[in-house]
């Protein structure tokens, strides 16, 4: 530098001069311009001819009027930038679009700009100067971030739907269960899992006992087993003695009873007929049954459990994600009674399955407290702090009932503010976090005790949606018991604290300043919401995209303990009514309705058939009840013409059957034939179960399908960037079978077959190209087309055909289709499907969930890989239906993803679209 | 009697196994092939390990999760504080693992950057420099007795795994069989292969550069 101001020292003065107009004023760095009053550009500098395709040397031709996207912007800011000069400031835009022409056609810049009238000595404006910067790469990162958080907020949407879709599957499950035990639910809820554990355990050892000693009787009942199934149902018998010993966790205690309950099922199984009297037999069965039934109701009760925290959570995520991208919220007067008493509303759900009463009370006597805001906010702040005080409530011993107390209180009888109290009895928050936890992203460190999920961020967003109101919240811990033990004591957080949330808000009529005008701030690299107090809420990119890895994070396992929960239910379900697991999944729900409404059919008509015998057996029922149940029988026969929606027809038959048994538990004992009544009463109980069948299998599909989504978005969240990969040679048949494979799980699930052939010949056609993204392009068509398939009539197996096509004996492309046969793609979305986000109008089809991104993502990779997919689908059907019949796409349709690639090195097609791609 | 005299230890370091992991316990509870320990947090990990060591009786296989929360502890606490906002990069697991097995940090995690977070490897070492300075000693736990059972896929935590010298690992995905606790086991003794960490080398895997 030094150097430099030497050599400028040597130039003579009278030649600087000369030299900068030899240089012009082009040369400078920055993005300068000067433009008479019409536009028309006087002056330019290098990074502005760059940026608007201006000739680089010369005059630097044409009107900046011309690059205007919107043309009457230009005078707008022409008069904002004479305003500002009044103010000596000069104007300053940071977003304005130019349109650009490039050789290959037109592009859009996005332009900071700064201008000043310049003005003669008279004062008249004879140009504009100033400074353009090209922002475009900016807004275009910004762009990602909100289609990030756009598709952020889509996946956490199918969560939701999911999740509401587990709550139906799950809450009759656990109805069916509890009253298979003789239990309600609300018992099953507020009882210990191991006092209901234990009491099964001990009534199949009981069971087991009487079994063994019937068969120490003789040699003839001894020989019902082998001496070491014997041996092993004596050592089970030991085991369900100790099993708590065996296992210190409690959590464990159903997990290794249902493995046990398994490997006794199974000797029982080998009990050779007729040696052992058949009651005891059945009733070791039946015992070996409640006991697994136990073992499922607490994996139930807490999936039913986290499915309903889990729902609160994830649309707090939601909202907390689109606020920016939303409406501004009216503000007006708002009773905060009603705005309690709804947040309680919303919670009620989730408190009542952990068993937590929310006890409300208003202190404010003849006063209305009323405060001024936005509704929604202040609804999701309250609902917020209710949520956070049930979650963390701990269970109390029998008989007493977990609570959170809510109190509203005016200061005094002409208060100035309101007052929330949400007080809870249960996991502490440490004195050093009474700041911290309402922090964005921040979660208590005990947070974590019992299991408890969350993201981080309810109390942030409360805490900022109060403050925005004028008003604050804090919070206090302090032991529960009058007897508090040392702070300094190892266990000191072991004990229960009472903790209280306070909420403070001004009253409406009070002066509210400017604490609500909202505006919309511009965060650069940042995600931005609505800064409704002027103050900051900006949430940098890797904080955001960290607080929702974790949220994923939480769901990831919970996925995991969803999917066992639902497969050994289903399990124990499908074998109650003698299906295999897979024949459960994979027949159509429709199916196993039908034959078990068949079943109940035949069983209510034996049942009337006897009652007509004599007066004795028609007065085991009121003539009304007697008419029920024939009008059962006419509703169990036409209920598919009844309810066109299928999965309607499940939850009819469940309501139906429940009004059949109801019927049926008035019958006078004695009156019909013992064995025709309980034939009657197991039909309902196996039609029952076939109505559970069906939400289950589609909740568990719908959980299997759910983790790839996810997992992808996870991972991308977490790491920010996808690997980069060198070009290899890839075989095409080794690739394509390894995403059949990849997929093979998820068709399984399904009960989908791939199929796949390579109609190449002796030939392995192989690409040039990027491994893994040419895989995740192919296990994507192969997932979505399983995820479209239909499920087709008994004994026909759902198929997805994936071929391998080369075009002639010396082949330069290949061909790939995927052909499914299912849900329809009308001919008008062809091309649209392929659109990043967008989803097929016929694609939620039987609920079925989807980002937008899997097929997007296969076509750009196919593209970069010089490559292409297209898509057709046709009914399948030899017969078509008129395709202006409303009914048209209610028929399965073949559609057929043909997906394109040069083979591997042909006249370096695939090396050029691959540069361009990098370029 | 036989039985439970040689049965092996095994140590499971996972907060959410009360509640999401809770089926993943009971085979290795009932197969009584393991006397199985549990620790919640990381203090609670390294008291167990410690406990271990003292009586003489270490553990054949101790599995450990990469996001734990810290324990009652004030060095690990503030470790845990200075990442509070993301428990992406806490990874609390990783760093005990690290402290357990390159207290002496002899190479440069600088290469360990991902795009979200450049310093990411940075970070982990001026923790363990921290950890350091408390003067608290690891205690001695045999590396080949170790795996890693995550949620994290193989390019978050590989670079890290191959670098340690620690060979089994695998992810938690909702396919994750209900007795992967001992196949775990199985794969630390050497009895069974495909619970690799693939080879990824650090720096040389990840585009740096732009955040999104």
């Amino acid at each position: 530098m030094g150097e430099r101001i030497h050599e400028r020292k040597k130039i003579p003065d009278e030649e600087i001069e000369e030299r900068f107009h030899d240089l012009g004023p082009e040369a400078l760095p920055a993005g300068f311009y000067l433009v008479r009053p019409d536009g028309k550009f006087l002056l330019a500098s290098k990074p502005v001819r760059k940026m608007l395709n201006l000739p680089e040397n010369g005059n630097p031709k044409g009107s900046i009027a011309d690059y205007y996207v919107n043309p009457d912007l230009r005078e707008t800011l022409l008069r904002e930038a004479e305003e500002m000069e009044a103010k000596g400031k000069c104007l300053r835009k940071n977003k304005v679009e130019f349109k650009v022409k490039r050789e290959n056609g037109e592009s859009k810049v996005i332009v900071q700009m700064f201008c000043k009238p310049l003005r003669d000595g008279e004062g008249f404006v004879v140009g504009y100067y100033g400074c353009l910067v090209d922002r475009t790469k900016e807004h275009k990162l910004q762009n990602r971030v909100n289609e990030l958080a756009l598709d952020i907020g889509r996946v956490t949407h199918y969560n939701s739907t999911t999740l509401q879709m587990l709550e139906k599957a799950l809450r009759p499950t656990l109805d069916f269960i509890a009253r298979s035990l003789g239990m309600h639910l609300k018992a099953v809820v507020t009882t210990e899992p191991d006092v209901i554990l234990e009491k099964y355990a001990n009534r199949l050892i009981k069971a087991l006992s009487k079994l063994i000693s019937e068969s120490e009787k003789d040699d003839w009942a001894r020989g019902a087993l082998l001496d070491l199934q014997w041996e092993f149902l004596e050592q089970s018998i030991q085991r369900l003695k100790t099993y708590r010993d065996e296992t210190p966790l409690k959590e464990v205690h159903a997990g290794v009873l249902r493995l046990l309950v398994d490997d006794i099922r199974d000797r029982l199984n080998k009990i050779r007929p007729g040696r052992l009297p058949r009651a005891v037999v059945k009733d070791a069965y039946r015992a070996t049954d409640e006991l697994e039934l136990a073992t499922l109701l607490v994996p139930l009760l807490n999936s039913y459990v986290a499915v309903k925290q889990m729902e609160p959570t994830l649309s707090a995520l939601r909202d907390f994600l689109t606020t920016g991208m939303r409406e501004e919220e009216p503000q007006e007067e708002i009773s905060v009674l009603e705005r309690v008493t709804q947040a309680i509303k919303n919670m009620e759900g989730f408190a009542d399955s952990r068993g937590v009463e929310i006890r409300l009370k208003n202190l404010c006597g003849a006063v209305e407290p009323k405060v001024w805001g936005r509704k929604r906010e202040l609804l999701r702040a309250i609902s917020n702090i209710v949520h956070n005080a049930v979650k963390y409530t701990w269970h109390r011993s029998r008989g007493k009932m977990p609570w959170v107390g809510v109190t509203i209180e005016c200061d005094s009888p002409y208060p100035k503010e309101v007052r929330i109290a949400v007080e809870n009895w249960g996991v502490p928050i440490p004195e050093d976090e009474y700041e911290t936890i309402f922090e964005i992203g921040y979660r208590g460190r005990l947070a974590t005790d019992r299991y408890r999920m969350g993201t981080g961020i309810g109390l942030a967003d409360a805490k900022r949606v109060l403050k925005d109101h004028g008003g604050d919240i804090k919070v206090e811990s302090r032991p529960a018991a009058y007897q508090e033990r040392d702070k300094n004591s190892p266990d000191y957080y072991d004990q229960a604290f009472l903790t209280k949330f306070e909420v403070v808000l001004p009253f409406a009529f009070m002066p509210r300043g400017s604490h609500l005008e909202g505006k919309r701030i511009f965060g650069e690299g940042s995600c931005y919401f609505y800064d409704t107090r002027g103050s900051a809420f900006t949430v940098s990119n890797p904080t955001l995209i960290s607080i929702l890895a974790s949220a994923f994070h939480s769901n990831a396992t919970f996925l995991q303990m969803l999917e066992k929960t639902l497969r050994h239910t289903l399990g124990f379900i499908a074998r109650s009514l003698g299906m295999k697991f897979k024949a459960a999944v994979t027949t159509e729900p429709d199916i196993i309705l039908e034959k078990y409404a068949n079943r109940l059919i035949r069983a209510l008509d034996k049942l009337i058939s006897e009652s007509e015998k004599d007066d004795w057996t028609r007065g085991a029922l009121l003539p009304l009840q007697w008419d029920f149940l024939e009008q059962s029988i006419q509703r169990l026969n036409t209920y598919h013409d009844e309810i066109s929606v299928k999965e309607v027809q499940a939850s009819f038959l469940r309501h139906l059957a429940d009004d059949i048994r109801d019927t049926l538990n008035r019958t006078r004992p004695g009156r019909l034939p013992r064995a025709v009544v309980k034939n009657a009463y197991r039909a309902i109980d196996e039609l029952e179960q076939a109505t559970l069948l069906a939400p289950l299998v589609n909740s568990y599909v719908a959980v299997k399908q759910m983790e790839p989504a996810l997992s992808a978005l996870r991972d991308f969240l977490t790491t920010g960037a996808r690997e980069e990969e060198p070009l290899e040679e890839i075989s095409l048949v080794e690739l394509v079978t390894r995403a059949a494979e990849n997929m093979s799980e998820f068709a399984d699930s399904r009960g989908v077959e791939i199929r796949l052939r390579n109609l190449c010949g002796g030939t392995d056609p192989k690409v040039l190209g990027k491994r893994r993204d040419l895989l995740r392009a192919f296990s994507n068509i192969i997932h979505n087309a399983i995820k479209y398939t239909w499920r087709r009539g008994r004994g026909k197996m759902p198929w997805v055909g994936v071929t391998i096509e080369c075009d002639a004996p010396y082949p330069t492309e290949v061909r790939v289709t995927v052909e499914n046969w299912g849900v329809p793609i009308p001919e008008d979305e062809y091309e649209t499907i392929f659109e990043i986000g967008y989803r097929g109008r016929l694609a939620t089809d039987r609920y079925r969930m989807g980002t937008g991104i899997g097929l997007a993502d296969a076509k750009r990779v196919l593209k970069e890989h010089g490559g292409d997919i297209k898509v057709e689908s046709r009914p399948a059907a030899y017969q078509e239906r008129d395709k202006a019949s409303p009914d048209y796409y209610n028929q399965p349709f073949l559609t057929r993803f043909a997906l394109t690639l040069p083979l591997g090195g042909h006249n370096g097609k695939i090396r050029s679209a691959q540069k361009d791609a990098v370029d | 009697m036989g039985k439970f005299a040689q049965r092996k230890r095994m140590l499971w370091i996972e907060d959410g196994k009360r509640f999401e992991l809770v089926e993943q316990m009971a085979p290795a509870y009932y197969s009584g092939e393991y006397i199985l320990h549990l620790a919640e947090d990381v203090v609670d990990g390294i008291n167990h390990l410690r406990s271990a060591e003292s009586g003489g009786k270490p553990y054949d296989v101790v599995i450990v999760d990469i996001r734990l929360p810290p324990g009652e502890d004030k060095v690990w606490y503030d470790l845990y504080k200075r990442t509070i906002h993301s428990q992406v990069e806490s990874q609390l697991g990783l760093i005990l693992l690290y402290w357990l097995f390159e207290k002496d940090l002899k190479g440069n995690l600088a290469d360990f950057r991902r795009p979200g977070n450049p310093r990411a490897g940075k970070d982990i070492e001026e923790r363990l420099t921290e950890l350091k300075h408390s003067g608290v000693t690891p205690p001695n736990v045999e590396k080949k007795t170790v795996a890693v059972y995550t949620v994290e896929h193989p390019p978050l935590v590989c670079p890290h795994l191959n670098y340690l010298g620690i060979e089994v690992y695998a992810q938690k995905t909702i396919d994750t069989p209900d007795d992967i606790l001992l196949k775990l086991a199985r794969a630390v003794e050497g009895e069974i292969d495909g619970f690799q960490c693939p080879k990824i080398e650090a720096g040389k895997f990840w585009v740096g550069g732009e955040n999104v």
